[in-house]
């Protein structure tokens, strides 16, 4: 079985489609449990991915493939996983906050978080700050993601948190902010959780909040 | 939808660099042809006088030397007689270069005296160790397409030199070696040593594995020794590459210009004798012409007119349709500092872009008289860059990719498209420099500079890296060669001695 497992996430990190649609069906035929394919086969070949991207040995178009197979695999395994298993990372809700239209770089954190086992609900871009407040009342996620591009824009995710604070659920939710202008020290300024640098930092500092 | 093939568009590969007109070229080569024709070249060998005489030029006697003066037919025919297209052959096959008009690759600077050590920092005489190490750095760095002797083993007795460079480097490089030579006897042993290496005499003779630097003097001055070298190259069959330095202001005009010309002029009339030595010895047009900074009286190769000088040389190469060797990445800094890195890439991409086969300048520092390992490292990166830069802009049906385009639509993502996964890796990358965020970057260099992670790469390669190995007999014979020779050496400077007394 081990062997198995290994080729699932080998297959993964080689970005082969077919052969780890294969894999997967042909481990649940073997009567091996979803959410051990999930968290022996699949998510230690995600880890492998985002270690690799963070070295710059693989490139992001790569990382977006990978995580699509992720996500191919996971519909297969959906109908066998069991009522608690599918908690198994955490919720995200996350989106390009208002004013701002980029959305690069958080589709590519939505991704990569998603490959790591976390539900995520992509809200978009030019979301307005009371909109985020909804959707954190709504989905009651563990965390909640920002992104930004302009220097102009950031402020909006200093007003989300004011948001969040006044609807008295800012304890409910870890905050966390992204986009190429944010730093370490405007994290720290507005309140917020965590931020990471780019999408493997940010998926490895989601991983720690909700640990 | 269907794109059908097109018919006659005009294409061009890659971004070059239009340095003249036809007609500028054509002004320069007859201008060359009255200066060896009426004004002449001093030639103080009585070998080249006698060769030149019997090839058709007329020769002014004087004492010690000969003014000699070329006819126009003989310069025009025996530069057609020189091979077009060189291949440069290497001792590892693989390495062989191709020097194809406007294929462009790159080496070190050469001849200089000192180094930058890499470990203590200082800087010190440079030793035959250095030449092998050197040699041995470039035979690892892809960027680094043939072995020129970077610096001279300052350690071994005068006369020597260039014998205890050449085993150095063939002990540590299995490409293609440019070097110069002491003396005629000198590049006799030296062809022993090289073949040697490259499994006998007539092994070599068919893959001649090293190529001749010959230096002529400017203004229009041909050495004995540079005659002789040149004489008894061409009676082995070994190619040489003809490197005047023209220093505008100094030893040329002070118009870059009138500098052409005559620099034009020394290489052909070498290049004359070499062919009327040997039809069809392969001739490098080549150079080490720069300006004499006349405001501190120093030969700057950092300066922009090293590049124009040298990227202009690569046109009237191409003119006379000969592979060429031209400067390009040298610096007049005396530390591998932000200055080396600007002038590095002015006169680099200057030539590069005017397709010079063979640009030399990597590593270099100081006027060409210092060597340092880091300024290699971070060279051969920009000279990456800079291969890429040159490749241009293909403007074909795949690469517009009107289908990807369409699909795509406005405002859509092509970071997720399957087209960017399949060509991406075409794009440039970075080793060295740094495109991450600063969080990464500070984190992966602790905010170290680029040049301490250039001199620690360069330590890894020495400690990692073995060249295609040379047997032991082989090695052994070499060492006894070179022992012999500097026996004999001494023995002829011990006999000179005593003849004076």
């Amino acid at each position: 079985m081990k062997e198995l497992h290994q080729k699932i996430s080998e297959g993964l990190v080689a970005a082969d489609l077919e052969l780890v649609k294969q894999l997967v069906e042909d481990a649940l035929d073997k009567g091996v449990s979803a959410i051990d394919i999930l968290d022996n086969g699949l998510l230690i070949g995600m880890d492998v991915v985002g270690k690799r991207f963070k070295a710059g040995d693989m490139w992001i178009p790569e990382v977006i493939r990978c995580s699509k197979i992720m996500h191919a695999s996971l519909d297969i395994l959906r109908p066998h996983l069991a009522e608690g298993d599918i908690k198994a990372t955490g919720t995200v809700v996350i989106g390009t906050v208002e004013g701002d239209l980029h959305d690069i770089g958080k589709n590519l954190v939505s991704m990569m978080l998603q490959g790591a086992g976390f539900k995520v609900f992509d809200l978009g871009t030019n979301i307005k700050p009371q909109d985020f407040v909804e959707a954190v009342k709504t989905h009651t996620p563990d965390i909640l993601g920002m992104s930004a591009l302009l220097t102009t824009t950031m402020p909006k995710m200093d007003e989300t948190i004011k948001a969040l604070n006044e609807a008295g659920i800012r304890d409910k939710v870890k905050v966390m902010a992204g986009g190429a202008p944010v730093t370490q020290a405007f994290v720290d300024k507005i309140g917020a959780d965590a931020y990471g640098a780019n999408a493997a930092a940010a998926t490895e500092k989601a991983k720690a909040l909700v640990a | 939808m269907r794109r059908v093939s097109r018919s006659g568009i005009g294409t061009t590969a890659g971004f070059g660099l239009g340095a003249f007109s036809r007609d500028e070229l054509d002004t320069i080569h007859y201008a060359t042809l009255q200066i060896l024709q009426d004004t002449g070249v001093k030639v103080m060998s009585e070998k080249a006088l006698e060769i030149f005489h019997g090839g058709g030029a007329s020769i002014e006697r004087y004492e010690g030397y000969g003014i000699v003066k070329i006819p126009s037919y003989l310069v025009e025919e025996c530069t057609f007689w020189a091979p077009r297209a060189i291949v440069y052959d290497a001792r590892n096959p693989n390495d062989d270069y191709v020097a194809e008009p406007n294929r462009v690759g790159f080496t070190t600077f050469g001849g200089c005296i000192n180094v930058i050590d890499p470990i203590t920092r200082e800087l010190r005489q440079a030793t035959k160790k250095d030449c092998g190490d050197i040699a041995r750095v470039c035979d690892y760095l892809d960027e680094i397409c043939v072995i020129e002797r970077s610096v001279n083993s300052t350690d071994a007795p005068d006369g020597t030199q260039s014998v205890h460079n050449l085993e150095a480097i063939l002990k540590n490089t299995g490409k293609h070696i440019f070097i110069g030579a002491d003396s005629p006897r000198a590049l006799n042993v030296m062809t022993e040593l090289a073949a040697t290496c490259a499994g006998g005499k007539e092994n070599f003779k068919k893959r001649p594995i090293f190529t001749v630097l010959v230096c002529p003097m400017s203004p229009l001055c041909l050495h004995d020794n540079t005659c002789d070298v040149i004489i008894e190259s061409a009676m082995s069959g070994l190619g040489i590459t003809v490197i005047p330095m023209a220093l505008s202001g100094g030893t040329s005009t002070a118009t870059l210009a009138g500098t052409l010309v005559t620099h034009n002029a020394e290489v052909l009339s070498s290049i004359v004798l070499a062919q009327l030595t040997k039809k069809g010895l392969p001739c490098t047009y080549g150079s080490s012409s720069t300006i004499l900074d006349l405001r501190f009286g120093t030969s700057s190769i950092g300066s922009p007119e090293f590049g124009m000088i040298n990227a202009s040389i690569a046109k009237m190469a191409q003119y006379y349709r000969l592979p060429c060797w031209v400067g390009g990445g040298a610096s007049d800094s005396k530390v591998p500092d932000i200055q080396s890195g600007y002038e590095f890439t002015l006169s680099a991409t200057l030539s590069a872009l005017a397709g010079g086969n063979i640009l030399f300048g990597a590593g270099v520092l100081e006027q060409g008289l210092t060597f340092d390992y880091a300024k290699l490292v971070m060279d051969a990166e920009m000279i990456r860059m800079i291969q890429i830069a040159i490749k241009g802009i293909a403007i074909t049906d795949e690469m517009l990719a009107m289908d990807v385009i369409h699909e795509v639509g406005p405002g859509g993502a092509y970071i997720t498209h399957e087209h960017s996964l399949g060509v991406m890796r075409s794009q440039s990358q970075s080793r060295l420099f740094d495109r991450r965020c600063r969080d990464d970057w500070l984190e992966l260099t602790r905010g170290e500079s680029m040049r301490e992670r250039a001199y620690e790469t360069a330590i890894d390669i020495l400690q990692s890296h073995s060249p295609i190995p040379l047997p032991d007999v082989v090695s052994e014979a070499m060492s006894e060669i070179v022992a012999e020779f500097e026996e004999e050496v001494k023995m002829t400077e011990k006999n000179t001695r005593s003849s004076r007394d």
